[in-house]
Protein backbone atom coordinates (compact mmCIF):
# COMPACT_ATOMS: atom_id res chain seq x y z
CA UNK A 1 0.00 0.00 0.00
CA UNK A 2 2.88 2.23 1.14
CA UNK A 3 4.39 2.02 -2.19
CA UNK A 4 0.98 1.97 -4.15
CA UNK A 5 0.45 5.69 -2.11
CA UNK A 6 4.44 6.40 -3.25
CA UNK A 7 4.37 5.73 -7.19
CA UNK A 8 0.49 7.55 -7.62
CA UNK A 9 1.99 10.59 -5.52
CA UNK A 10 5.33 10.36 -8.22
CA UNK A 11 2.97 9.94 -11.00
CA UNK A 12 0.49 13.10 -10.14
CA UNK A 13 3.49 14.82 -9.79
CA UNK A 14 4.96 14.64 -12.58
CA UNK A 15 1.56 14.73 -14.75
CA UNK A 16 0.60 17.99 -12.95
CA UNK A 17 4.29 19.72 -14.70
CA UNK A 18 4.03 17.47 -17.90
CA UNK A 19 0.13 18.93 -18.57
CA UNK A 20 1.03 22.62 -17.16
CA UNK A 21 3.44 22.48 -19.99
CA UNK A 22 1.77 20.54 -23.13
CA UNK A 23 -1.37 22.73 -22.51
CA UNK A 24 -1.49 26.02 -24.47
CA UNK A 25 -1.53 29.25 -22.36
CA UNK A 26 -5.39 29.98 -23.56
CA UNK A 27 -7.60 27.32 -24.15
CA UNK A 28 -10.67 29.01 -26.34
CA UNK A 29 -11.29 31.92 -23.55
CA UNK A 30 -10.10 29.67 -20.62
CA UNK A 31 -6.53 30.46 -19.19
CA UNK A 32 -4.47 27.20 -18.46
CA UNK A 33 -5.76 25.95 -15.43
CA UNK A 34 -2.51 24.86 -13.91
CA UNK A 35 -0.76 27.66 -14.51
CA UNK A 36 -2.05 29.72 -11.35
CA UNK A 37 -0.33 26.55 -9.06
CA UNK A 38 3.20 26.97 -10.13
CA UNK A 39 4.14 29.11 -7.73
CA UNK A 40 2.49 27.85 -4.89
CA UNK A 41 3.94 24.22 -5.67
CA UNK A 42 7.73 25.33 -6.33
CA UNK A 43 6.68 26.95 -2.66
CA UNK A 44 6.20 23.79 -1.33
CA UNK A 45 8.78 22.16 -2.64
CA UNK A 46 11.10 25.26 -1.39
CA UNK A 47 9.67 24.52 2.63
CA UNK A 48 10.62 20.59 1.66
CA UNK A 49 13.94 21.56 0.83
CA UNK A 50 14.29 22.97 4.18
CA UNK A 51 13.03 20.12 6.34
CA UNK A 52 15.57 18.11 4.35
CA UNK A 53 18.25 20.75 4.99
CA UNK A 54 17.68 19.94 9.02
CA UNK A 55 18.19 15.90 7.91
CA UNK A 56 21.38 16.86 6.21
CA UNK A 57 22.20 18.93 9.10
CA UNK A 58 21.46 16.31 11.76
CA UNK A 59 22.97 13.53 10.29
CA UNK A 60 26.31 15.62 9.79
CA UNK A 61 25.77 16.07 13.50
CA UNK A 62 25.35 12.26 14.69
CA UNK A 63 28.31 11.31 12.51
CA UNK A 64 30.67 13.84 14.46
CA UNK A 65 29.37 13.21 17.14
CA UNK A 66 29.74 9.29 17.15
CA UNK A 67 33.18 10.08 16.15
CA UNK A 68 34.00 12.20 19.01
CA UNK A 69 32.04 9.50 21.47
CA UNK A 70 34.32 6.66 20.00
CA UNK A 71 37.59 8.42 20.43
CA UNK A 72 38.41 7.74 16.20
CA UNK A 73 41.23 9.23 15.09
CA UNK A 74 40.62 12.56 13.68
CA UNK A 75 37.75 13.39 16.88
CA UNK A 76 39.08 16.82 17.65
CA UNK A 77 38.09 18.19 14.20
CA UNK A 78 34.67 17.23 15.25
CA UNK A 79 34.96 19.42 18.33
CA UNK A 80 35.94 21.97 15.83
CA UNK A 81 33.18 21.41 13.91
CA UNK A 82 30.56 21.57 16.42
CA UNK A 83 32.21 24.86 17.62
CA UNK A 84 32.67 26.59 14.19
CA UNK A 85 28.54 25.48 13.61
CA UNK A 86 27.42 26.70 16.85
CA UNK A 87 29.24 30.26 16.33
CA UNK A 88 28.37 30.99 12.66
CA UNK A 89 24.71 30.06 13.70
CA UNK A 90 25.09 32.22 16.72
CA UNK A 91 26.73 34.80 14.61
CA UNK A 92 23.72 35.16 11.84
CA UNK A 93 20.75 34.25 14.15
CA UNK A 94 21.91 37.75 16.17
CA UNK A 95 22.85 39.72 12.65
CA UNK A 96 19.36 38.78 11.51
CA UNK A 97 17.29 39.59 14.58
CA UNK A 98 19.39 42.08 16.55
CA UNK A 99 21.70 44.11 14.02
CA UNK A 100 23.91 45.59 16.20
CA UNK A 101 27.36 46.75 15.15
CA UNK A 102 28.63 43.74 17.45
CA UNK A 103 26.64 41.41 15.95
CA UNK A 104 27.54 42.22 12.77
CA UNK A 105 31.18 42.07 13.29
CA UNK A 106 30.66 38.69 14.47
CA UNK A 107 29.22 38.02 11.18
CA UNK A 108 31.91 39.58 9.23
CA UNK A 109 34.82 38.16 10.90
CA UNK A 110 32.99 34.68 10.38
CA UNK A 111 31.63 34.98 7.19
CA UNK A 112 32.63 37.34 5.08
CA UNK A 113 36.47 37.23 6.80
CA UNK A 114 36.82 33.56 7.06
CA UNK A 115 34.56 31.68 5.38
CA UNK A 116 34.72 33.49 1.92
CA UNK A 117 38.26 33.36 1.67
CA UNK A 118 38.43 29.76 2.59
CA UNK A 119 36.21 28.67 -0.74
CA UNK A 120 37.88 31.43 -2.57
CA UNK A 121 41.52 29.43 -1.75
CA UNK A 122 39.74 25.86 -2.86
CA UNK A 123 38.34 27.63 -6.09
CA UNK A 124 42.32 29.02 -6.47
CA UNK A 125 43.60 25.53 -6.21
CA UNK A 126 41.81 24.98 -9.85
CA UNK A 127 44.37 27.03 -11.74
CA UNK A 128 47.29 24.45 -10.29
CA UNK A 129 45.19 21.62 -10.99
CA UNK A 130 44.30 22.75 -14.58
CA UNK A 131 48.05 22.87 -15.65
CA UNK A 132 48.76 19.54 -14.21
CA UNK A 133 45.92 18.09 -16.33
CA UNK A 134 46.66 20.13 -19.15
CA UNK A 135 50.21 18.59 -19.26
CA UNK A 136 48.91 14.98 -18.96
CA UNK A 137 46.70 16.13 -21.83
CA UNK A 138 49.23 17.67 -24.01
CA UNK A 139 51.35 14.50 -24.47
CA UNK A 140 51.21 13.24 -27.83
CA UNK A 141 50.52 9.34 -27.32
CA UNK A 142 47.92 8.51 -30.04
CA UNK A 143 46.75 10.55 -33.93
CA UNK A 144 43.31 11.89 -31.43
CA UNK A 145 45.77 13.29 -28.73
CA UNK A 146 48.28 14.64 -31.81
CA UNK A 147 45.13 16.33 -33.33
CA UNK A 148 44.01 17.57 -30.20
CA UNK A 149 47.53 19.43 -29.18
CA UNK A 150 47.47 20.84 -32.37
CA UNK A 151 43.65 22.46 -31.90
CA UNK A 152 44.94 23.77 -28.71
CA UNK A 153 48.08 25.21 -29.70
CA UNK A 154 46.08 26.92 -32.12
CA UNK A 155 43.01 28.29 -30.17
CA UNK A 156 45.93 29.46 -27.70
CA UNK A 157 47.62 31.20 -30.21
CA UNK A 158 44.40 32.11 -32.02
CA UNK A 159 43.36 34.10 -28.30
CA UNK A 160 46.60 36.41 -28.27
CA UNK A 161 47.82 39.04 -30.49
CA UNK A 162 51.07 36.99 -31.49
CA UNK A 163 48.87 34.62 -33.24
CA UNK A 164 47.55 37.35 -35.65
CA UNK A 165 51.52 38.89 -35.43
CA UNK A 166 52.45 35.45 -36.63
CA UNK A 167 50.43 34.61 -39.14
CA UNK A 168 48.97 38.63 -40.82
CA UNK A 169 50.70 38.04 -44.17
CA UNK A 170 48.88 35.41 -44.90
CA UNK A 171 45.25 35.56 -46.39
CA UNK A 172 42.82 36.49 -43.85
CA UNK A 173 40.85 33.20 -44.12
CA UNK A 174 44.04 31.70 -42.81
CA UNK A 175 45.36 33.77 -39.93
CA UNK A 176 45.39 32.13 -36.15
CA UNK A 177 42.58 34.04 -34.97
CA UNK A 178 40.03 32.85 -37.87
CA UNK A 179 41.12 29.33 -37.65
CA UNK A 180 40.86 29.29 -34.13
CA UNK A 181 37.33 31.08 -34.00
CA UNK A 182 36.40 27.91 -36.45
CA UNK A 183 37.77 25.15 -34.24
CA UNK A 184 35.81 27.27 -31.51
CA UNK A 185 32.12 27.97 -32.99
CA UNK A 186 32.21 25.11 -35.87
CA UNK A 187 33.68 21.90 -34.45
CA UNK A 188 33.63 22.33 -30.72
CA UNK A 189 30.15 24.21 -30.61
CA UNK A 190 29.26 20.88 -33.11
CA UNK A 191 29.99 18.63 -30.03
CA UNK A 192 28.99 19.77 -27.43
CA UNK A 193 25.88 20.30 -29.42
CA UNK A 194 25.73 16.76 -29.87
CA UNK A 195 26.53 16.07 -26.33
CA UNK A 196 23.58 17.76 -25.49
CA UNK A 197 20.89 16.25 -27.68
CA UNK A 198 21.88 12.95 -26.09
CA UNK A 199 21.82 14.30 -22.42
CA UNK A 200 18.23 15.98 -23.30
CA UNK A 201 17.11 12.44 -24.97
CA UNK A 202 18.29 10.10 -22.42
CA UNK A 203 16.84 12.85 -19.81
CA UNK A 204 13.32 12.65 -20.82
CA UNK A 205 14.10 8.39 -21.22
CA UNK A 206 15.00 8.36 -17.50
CA UNK A 207 12.27 10.81 -16.56
CA UNK A 208 10.06 8.56 -18.32
CA UNK A 209 11.15 5.60 -16.29
CA UNK A 210 10.81 7.71 -12.99
CA UNK A 211 7.62 9.37 -13.72
CA UNK A 212 6.08 6.21 -14.25
CA UNK A 213 7.74 4.66 -11.15
CA UNK A 214 9.99 1.85 -13.50
CA UNK A 215 13.34 2.86 -12.08
CA UNK A 216 14.67 -0.16 -9.86
CA UNK A 217 14.85 2.94 -7.20
CA UNK A 218 11.43 3.98 -7.08
CA UNK A 219 10.40 0.40 -5.76
CA UNK A 220 9.70 0.82 -1.93
CA UNK A 221 9.51 -2.41 -0.16
CA UNK B 1 5.45 30.38 -17.69
CA UNK B 2 6.59 28.70 -21.25
CA UNK B 3 3.91 26.45 -22.90
CA UNK B 4 4.60 23.76 -25.90
CA UNK B 5 3.54 24.45 -29.34
CA UNK B 6 2.47 21.94 -31.70
CA UNK B 7 5.52 21.37 -33.26
CA UNK B 8 7.14 20.29 -29.64
CA UNK B 9 4.05 18.17 -28.68
CA UNK B 10 4.46 16.18 -32.06
CA UNK B 11 8.21 15.63 -30.86
CA UNK B 12 7.51 14.83 -27.26
CA UNK B 13 4.58 12.75 -28.22
CA UNK B 14 7.04 10.76 -30.80
CA UNK B 15 10.10 10.52 -28.35
CA UNK B 16 7.75 9.39 -25.49
CA UNK B 17 5.95 6.52 -28.07
CA UNK B 18 9.26 5.04 -29.21
CA UNK B 19 10.29 4.58 -25.76
CA UNK B 20 7.60 3.01 -23.98
CA UNK B 21 6.92 1.09 -27.66
CA UNK B 22 10.49 -0.16 -26.80
CA UNK B 23 9.71 -0.44 -23.10
CA UNK B 24 6.56 -2.66 -23.84
CA UNK B 25 8.45 -4.70 -26.67
CA UNK B 26 11.65 -5.50 -24.14
CA UNK B 27 8.47 -6.67 -22.21
CA UNK B 28 6.89 -8.91 -24.56
CA UNK B 29 10.77 -10.67 -24.70
CA UNK B 30 12.19 -9.26 -27.73
CA UNK B 31 15.99 -9.11 -27.67
CA UNK B 32 17.65 -5.41 -27.44
CA UNK B 33 21.22 -5.21 -28.16
CA UNK B 34 23.07 -2.73 -25.95
CA UNK B 35 26.90 -1.97 -27.05
CA UNK B 36 29.67 -2.23 -24.62
CA UNK B 37 31.00 0.19 -22.83
CA UNK B 38 34.22 0.34 -21.11
CA UNK B 39 33.79 3.02 -18.50
CA UNK B 40 31.01 0.59 -17.36
CA UNK B 41 32.47 -2.97 -17.57
CA UNK B 42 35.47 -1.13 -15.56
CA UNK B 43 33.09 -1.24 -12.54
CA UNK B 44 33.99 -4.28 -11.27
CA UNK B 45 37.89 -4.13 -12.25
CA UNK B 46 38.12 -1.08 -9.43
CA UNK B 47 35.98 -3.15 -7.25
CA UNK B 48 38.73 -5.78 -7.70
CA UNK B 49 41.35 -3.90 -7.25
CA UNK B 50 39.56 -2.32 -4.11
CA UNK B 51 39.40 -5.73 -2.53
CA UNK B 52 43.01 -6.61 -3.74
CA UNK B 53 44.41 -3.98 -1.68
CA UNK B 54 41.59 -3.62 1.30
CA UNK B 55 40.72 0.04 1.09
CA UNK B 56 37.44 1.49 0.42
CA UNK B 57 35.69 2.66 -2.35
CA UNK B 58 34.75 6.35 -2.90
CA UNK B 59 31.39 7.03 -4.40
CA UNK B 60 30.19 10.68 -5.55
CA UNK B 61 26.81 11.54 -6.80
CA UNK B 62 27.90 15.12 -7.41
CA UNK B 63 26.14 18.03 -6.93
CA UNK B 64 22.44 16.97 -8.11
CA UNK B 65 18.95 16.82 -5.74
CA UNK B 66 16.75 14.30 -6.81
CA UNK B 67 16.44 14.32 -10.24
CA UNK B 68 16.71 11.84 -13.30
CA UNK B 69 20.82 12.29 -13.19
CA UNK B 70 20.64 11.49 -9.97
CA UNK B 71 18.28 8.54 -9.74
CA UNK B 72 20.74 7.10 -12.99
CA UNK B 73 23.95 7.73 -10.43
CA UNK B 74 21.92 6.00 -7.85
CA UNK B 75 21.52 2.51 -9.69
CA UNK B 76 25.02 2.35 -10.12
CA UNK B 77 25.70 3.00 -6.73
CA UNK B 78 23.19 0.13 -6.06
CA UNK B 79 25.36 -1.91 -8.00
CA UNK B 80 28.73 -0.86 -6.88
CA UNK B 81 27.42 -1.48 -3.16
CA UNK B 82 25.98 -4.60 -3.61
CA UNK B 83 29.17 -6.20 -5.39
CA UNK B 84 31.54 -4.08 -2.73
CA UNK B 85 30.09 -5.59 0.25
CA UNK B 86 30.18 -9.04 -1.30
CA UNK B 87 33.57 -8.50 -0.84
CA UNK B 88 33.18 -6.95 2.43
CA UNK B 89 34.41 -3.69 1.52
CA UNK B 90 33.19 0.04 2.75
CA UNK B 91 31.73 2.14 0.19
CA UNK B 92 31.93 6.19 1.38
CA UNK B 93 29.19 8.59 -0.26
CA UNK B 94 30.01 12.08 0.39
CA UNK B 95 26.81 13.88 -0.07
CA UNK B 96 25.79 17.22 -1.33
CA UNK B 97 22.56 17.80 -1.65
CA UNK B 98 20.33 16.72 1.91
CA UNK B 99 17.70 15.72 0.30
CA UNK B 100 19.45 13.18 -1.36
CA UNK B 101 20.73 11.72 1.91
CA UNK B 102 17.89 9.56 3.40
CA UNK B 103 17.38 7.94 0.00
CA UNK B 104 21.01 7.02 -0.35
CA UNK B 105 20.60 5.52 3.57
CA UNK B 106 18.01 3.77 2.20
CA UNK B 107 19.58 2.27 -0.97
CA UNK B 108 23.14 1.50 0.74
CA UNK B 109 21.09 -0.02 4.11
CA UNK B 110 19.61 -2.74 1.41
CA UNK B 111 22.33 -3.30 -0.87
CA UNK B 112 24.53 -4.61 1.95
CA UNK B 113 21.03 -6.54 3.22
CA UNK B 114 21.09 -8.08 -0.29
CA UNK B 115 24.83 -8.88 -0.36
CA UNK B 116 24.29 -10.85 3.29
CA UNK B 117 26.23 -8.43 4.93
CA UNK B 118 23.86 -6.04 7.18
CA UNK B 119 26.76 -5.56 9.77
CA UNK B 120 29.01 -3.32 7.36
CA UNK B 121 26.63 -0.78 6.48
CA UNK B 122 27.47 2.34 8.74
CA UNK B 123 25.63 5.57 8.31
CA UNK B 124 28.69 6.96 9.15
CA UNK B 125 29.88 6.00 5.29
CA UNK B 126 27.16 8.51 4.04
CA UNK B 127 28.62 11.94 4.97
CA UNK B 128 26.69 15.14 4.02
CA UNK B 129 29.17 17.64 4.35
CA UNK B 130 27.82 20.44 2.67
CA UNK B 131 25.46 22.27 -0.38
CA UNK B 132 27.93 24.59 -0.53
CA UNK B 133 30.53 23.41 -3.78
CA UNK B 134 33.85 24.79 -2.36
CA UNK B 135 33.66 23.59 0.89
CA UNK B 136 31.83 20.17 -0.24
CA UNK B 137 35.12 20.26 -2.59
CA UNK B 138 37.16 20.42 0.27
CA UNK B 139 36.17 18.16 2.26
CA UNK B 140 35.90 15.31 -0.29
CA UNK B 141 39.40 15.89 -1.16
CA UNK B 142 40.34 15.98 2.44
CA UNK B 143 38.19 12.50 2.58
CA UNK B 144 40.27 11.09 0.21
CA UNK B 145 43.60 11.95 1.64
CA UNK B 146 42.08 10.21 4.87
CA UNK B 147 40.57 7.09 4.17
CA UNK B 148 42.59 6.51 0.86
CA UNK B 149 40.08 4.70 -1.39
CA UNK B 150 41.32 2.65 -3.97
CA UNK B 151 38.42 3.26 -6.24
CA UNK B 152 36.97 7.15 -6.98
CA UNK B 153 33.52 6.85 -8.51
CA UNK B 154 32.18 10.47 -9.80
CA UNK B 155 28.77 9.62 -11.29
CA UNK B 156 26.23 12.62 -11.94
CA UNK B 157 26.43 16.20 -11.79
CA UNK B 158 29.12 18.17 -11.65
CA UNK B 159 30.44 22.06 -11.55
CA UNK B 160 34.04 23.37 -11.05
CA UNK B 161 35.11 21.10 -7.98
CA UNK B 162 34.78 18.32 -10.53
CA UNK B 163 38.67 18.74 -11.21
CA UNK B 164 39.91 19.41 -7.91
CA UNK B 165 38.36 16.36 -6.58
CA UNK B 166 39.12 14.01 -9.62
CA UNK B 167 42.57 15.60 -9.28
CA UNK B 168 43.26 14.84 -5.82
CA UNK B 169 42.10 10.65 -6.33
CA UNK B 170 44.66 10.58 -9.25
CA UNK B 171 47.02 12.26 -6.83
CA UNK B 172 46.44 9.18 -4.10
CA UNK B 173 46.42 6.73 -6.94
CA UNK B 174 43.08 5.40 -7.01
CA UNK B 175 41.21 4.24 -9.47
CA UNK B 176 38.74 6.83 -11.16
CA UNK B 177 35.50 6.45 -13.15
CA UNK B 178 33.78 9.25 -13.64
CA UNK B 179 30.37 9.66 -15.77
CA UNK B 180 28.85 13.48 -15.98
CA UNK B 181 26.05 14.91 -18.02
CA UNK B 182 27.54 18.36 -17.04
CA UNK B 183 29.07 18.91 -20.66
CA UNK B 184 31.30 21.60 -19.37
CA UNK B 185 33.41 19.06 -16.60
CA UNK B 186 33.32 15.71 -19.40
CA UNK B 187 36.82 17.23 -20.28
CA UNK B 188 38.59 17.72 -16.88
CA UNK B 189 37.20 14.15 -16.23
CA UNK B 190 38.89 12.84 -19.29
CA UNK B 191 41.77 13.81 -18.15
CA UNK B 192 41.87 13.06 -14.42
CA UNK B 193 40.12 10.02 -14.84
CA UNK B 194 40.88 6.38 -15.97
CA UNK B 195 37.65 6.04 -17.76
CA UNK B 196 34.63 8.61 -18.33
CA UNK B 197 31.19 8.32 -19.49
CA UNK B 198 29.85 10.99 -21.65
CA UNK B 199 26.64 12.78 -21.00
CA UNK B 200 23.58 10.02 -21.89
CA UNK B 201 25.84 7.25 -21.43
CA UNK B 202 25.68 7.90 -17.33
CA UNK B 203 21.31 7.39 -18.39
CA UNK B 204 22.26 4.13 -20.49
CA UNK B 205 24.15 2.56 -16.80
CA UNK B 206 21.32 1.30 -15.09
CA UNK B 207 19.98 -0.17 -18.03
CA UNK B 208 23.50 -1.75 -18.90
CA UNK B 209 24.14 -3.00 -15.79
CA UNK B 210 21.03 -4.75 -15.46
CA UNK B 211 18.97 -7.26 -17.56
CA UNK B 212 15.97 -5.53 -16.32
CA UNK B 213 13.49 -5.54 -19.94
CA UNK B 214 12.23 -1.96 -19.14
CA UNK B 215 15.75 -0.29 -18.63
CA UNK B 216 16.86 -2.02 -21.76
CA UNK B 217 13.54 -0.93 -24.00
CA UNK B 218 13.51 2.48 -22.76
CA UNK B 219 17.44 2.80 -23.57
CA UNK B 220 17.01 1.53 -26.91
CA UNK B 221 13.68 3.50 -27.31
CA UNK B 222 16.42 6.76 -26.58
CA UNK B 223 17.93 5.74 -29.63
CA UNK B 224 15.30 6.31 -31.76
CA UNK B 225 14.70 9.64 -30.50
CA UNK B 226 17.94 10.72 -30.94
CA UNK B 227 17.52 9.35 -34.73
CA UNK B 228 14.50 11.77 -34.57
CA UNK B 229 16.22 14.42 -33.68
CA UNK B 230 18.88 13.81 -36.02
CA UNK B 231 16.53 13.80 -38.85
CA UNK B 232 15.50 17.19 -37.93
CA UNK B 233 18.61 18.39 -38.43
CA UNK B 234 19.20 17.20 -41.70
CA UNK B 235 16.25 18.32 -42.56
CA UNK B 236 16.93 22.04 -40.58
CA UNK B 237 20.35 22.37 -42.55
CA UNK B 238 18.61 21.24 -45.94
CA UNK B 239 15.60 24.26 -45.30
CA UNK B 240 18.23 26.86 -43.93
CA UNK B 241 20.53 25.95 -47.20
CA UNK B 242 17.73 26.58 -49.47
CA UNK B 243 16.40 29.09 -47.35
CA UNK B 244 19.88 31.23 -48.14
CA UNK B 245 20.17 30.44 -51.70
CA UNK B 246 16.62 30.88 -52.52
CA UNK B 247 16.43 33.66 -50.28
CA UNK B 248 12.51 31.85 -49.09
CA UNK B 249 11.68 31.57 -45.54
CA UNK B 250 13.27 28.16 -44.03
CA UNK B 251 10.31 25.57 -44.15
CA UNK B 252 11.24 23.81 -41.24
CA UNK B 253 11.69 26.56 -38.86
CA UNK B 254 8.46 27.49 -39.89
CA UNK B 255 7.30 24.32 -39.35
CA UNK B 256 8.71 24.54 -35.64
CA UNK B 257 7.23 27.45 -34.75
CA UNK B 258 3.93 26.10 -35.49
Amino acid sequence: MRGFIIKLLTFLAGLFYFLEFILPAKIGRYNNPLTPYIQPVGEFLIVFWGFAIGVGALSLMVSHYRKIKLKRPGWAYSIVFFISMIAMMIAVYLNSTHPTPKARFMYELLFTHMYMPLGATIFSLLALFMASAAYRGMKIRTLEGAVMVLSAIIVMLGQVPIGLWLTHRLPAKAQLPRISAWILNVANTAAYRAVIFGIAVGAIAMAIRVWLSLEKEMEVK
Amino acid sequence: MEHANWAIRFLIFLLCASILIRIWQARKGKKLFIRRLPGLDAIDEAIGRATELGKPILFSLGLGGLNPTTFASMSVLRYVTTTAAKYGLRVIVPIFRPEVYPVVEDLMREAYTVAGRPDLFSPDDIRFFSDQQSTWASAVAGTMERERPAANFFFGEYGFESLIIAETGRHIGAIQIAATVSYYQIPFFILACDYTLMGEELYAASAYLSDNPVLRGSLVGQDLGKILITLLIVLGSIGATFATLKGIPNWILELLKY
